[in-house]
């Protein structure tokens, strides 16, 4: 399972992500994510699974301060990415270094499909050549498999697109800008088949310079495609292993429960 | 049985509306034809004369069209900045804080100003100061009357403005935020590209809402009926004319004046038409 990529990280002894009793709150008393410590792997998919409101996507948003853009919702506790607190650092760099995917595809409107793979560069006003430019675009659609598609209609609206091939060019324009974390929350939810599988090998891929928190709802794929799992029940982390370890044999009952019933 | 008297006391508002907008447009109409008919419609519109003495009356609306579209062009050119500005302060930036409450109280009282009242600080303050810069003819002019235009156009262009800005889906803005954005970045790249088009509708509406602005407009506009050649001459407005010219009458300068009144009603109800159907567009 380790690549060339973990070595390098591993080596480096960079790139890690720890959570710190990190807890969420929409309002005084009432939690959404309730004391979670966890050092995620690095170059490795890790997923998170449980029922609707356990708190999933909340952890995920919290992971790259997204949750800062509600003011009533408050985080405690620490979140560090190469030992160094999340919330010391610039929202901006933060948020670029651990780019993030949503459950829905999200093209911006106003923009063309190579205008959007650059909108991250647009966004951080940073400039580029148009050689570099043509080769940015080039890259990311190639990673999400998306080139050969679209390489003739680059100018025309990202909104002509498929469902799945809009959330594939999301996707790019996420990679673009070369995150080291890629936070995906239930990407494949809104697509077919065919591109789940499209999404699924690019997440395979991508591990060897990610590392990839996704958001399953769906247990088969979390098991088929990730390396770690974590479990959440009402906020709180239940349990985080081996994600072949934890499907066939969860130590926790409330993890073989939750498995058992999405089984059946 | 009451849903039924309900539903039939509100038709017959709608139609009683409608019979009172037939009902105007049919006594301008039928009031306008004297003078289109003496005059020739065309020749009515591009003419610029306007001579009241008997047996010699001539009456045209050219000066009073272009007066009427320089003054509100003017005033929406003036209110822009100010409006944008404060619809992204209040519908963005501080959405949901205090100060968009007060800014929004403010503009509510701006809003509710009777025109006479600001036509009075234009007369007595604004015309001084302008003086004192050497703008216009004594103050008076087509950019005096866009000021105090202006100053009745940015609550209510402020007001759908805002409308706006809460129809930028999140879910667009969180994929700019996540992208490493600036609230600045995503306001200028996301949110403003979004609702382009409804800003321009925001503002075409509130241009024709000030259009037939009449009281303000005439007591610091000039009324002199010529076409002004620069935005500091004076000039003079449909609405004005109107205003100025009812008393002492003939039947023809009656007619034409009427004929004025159908023009300016005609073009307003262009403008909000097209407002409406940019409104739509973007919208729906």
């Amino acid at each position: 399972m380790p690549g060339n990529g973990k070595l390098h990280y591993l080596m480096n002894k960079k790139h890690l992500l720890e959570l710190k009793n990190v807890s969420v709150s929409f309002s005084p008393g009432i939690y959404a994510i309730k004391n979670v410590s966890v050092s995620i792997k690095p170059c490795a998919i890790t997923s998170v699974i449980g029922a609707s409101g356990a708190g999933k996507s909340t952890l995920l948003r919290s992971i790259n301060r997204m949750h800062e853009l509600y003011p009533n919702i408050k985080l405690s506790g620490e979140i560090s990415l190469d030992g160094k607190n999340i919330m010391e650092m610039k929202p901006i760099e933060v948020r670029r270094r651990i780019g993030m995917v949503f459950q829905m595809p999200n093209p911006f409107p106003a923009m063309n499909i190579y205008q959007n793979v650059l909108s991250g560069y647009k966004l951080n006003k940073i400039y580029l050549s148009k050689a570099e430019k043509d080769e940015i675009v080039e890259k990311s659609l190639q990673d999400v498999a998306l080139w050969d598609e679209v390489k003739n209609s680059l100018n025309k609206s990202a909104l002509s697109l498929t469902v799945g091939q809009q959330q594939r060019l999301c996707i790019a324009r996420t990679l673009a800008l070369q995150p080291e974390f890629l936070l995906m929350d239930d990407p494949t939810s809104s697509i077919d088949p065919i591109c789940t599988n499209r999404i699924e090998e690019l997440m395979y891929r991508l591990k060897d310079n990610h590392t990839i928190i996704v958001v399953a709802h769906n247990l088969s794929q979390a098991s088929r495609i990730s390396d770690y799992a974590m479990y959440l029940e009402k906020g709180e982390l239940v349990e985080y292993d081996i994600s072949n370890v934890m499907f066939v044999a969860p130590k926790d009952k409330r993890t073989e429960r939750y498995i058992t019933e999405q089984i059946e | 049985m009451k849903d039924k008297v309900l539903k039939i006391m509100l038709f017959c508002s709608a139609v009683v509306l409608l019979l009172l907008m037939a009902g105007i447009l049919y006594a301008l109409i039928s009031q306008s034809i004297p003078a289109f008919k003496h005059f020739g419609f065309f020749q009515f519109i591009s003419s610029t004369e306007w001579n009241q003495i008997e047996g010699q009356e001539q009456y045209g609306a050219l000066s009073f069209i272009t007066g009427t579209i320089l003054t509100s062009l003017l005033a929406l050119i003036i209110s822009i900045p100010f409006s944008v500005s404060l619809s992204f302060l209040i519908g963005e930036l501080f959405v949901g804080k205090k100060i968009a409450f007060w800014i929004n109280s403010f503009l509510n009282i701006l809003a509710g100003i009777p025109p006479i009242i600001l036509g009075i600080w234009g007369y007595y303050s604004l015309r001084p100061l302008l003086i004192s810069l050497n703008i216009g003819h004594h103050g008076y002019g087509i950019f005096s009357a866009a000021i105090l235009l202006s100053l009745m156009i940015i609550p209510y262009s402020t007001s759908i403005s805002t409308t706006f800005f809460a129809l930028v889906p999140m879910k667009l803005k969180e994929s700019a935020y996540s992208l490493g954005a600036t609230r600045f970045e995503v306001i200028r790249n996301i949110s403003i590209p979004y609702i382009k088009k409804c800003l321009i509708a925001a503002h075409v509406f509130a241009l024709g809402k000030v259009m037939g602005e009449t009281i303000a407009v005439t007591m610091i506009i000039g009324n002199i009926n010529y076409i002004p050649s620069k935005i500091t001459d004076t000039g003079n407005t449909l609405a004005s004319v109107i205003l100025n010219q009812f008393e002492t009458i003939s039947d023809l300068k009656f007619s034409a004046l009427f004929a004025i009144a159908l023009l300016l009603f005609i073009i307003t109800a262009v403008i909000n038409l097209m407002a409406r159907y940019m409104i739509r567009r973007v919208v729906l």
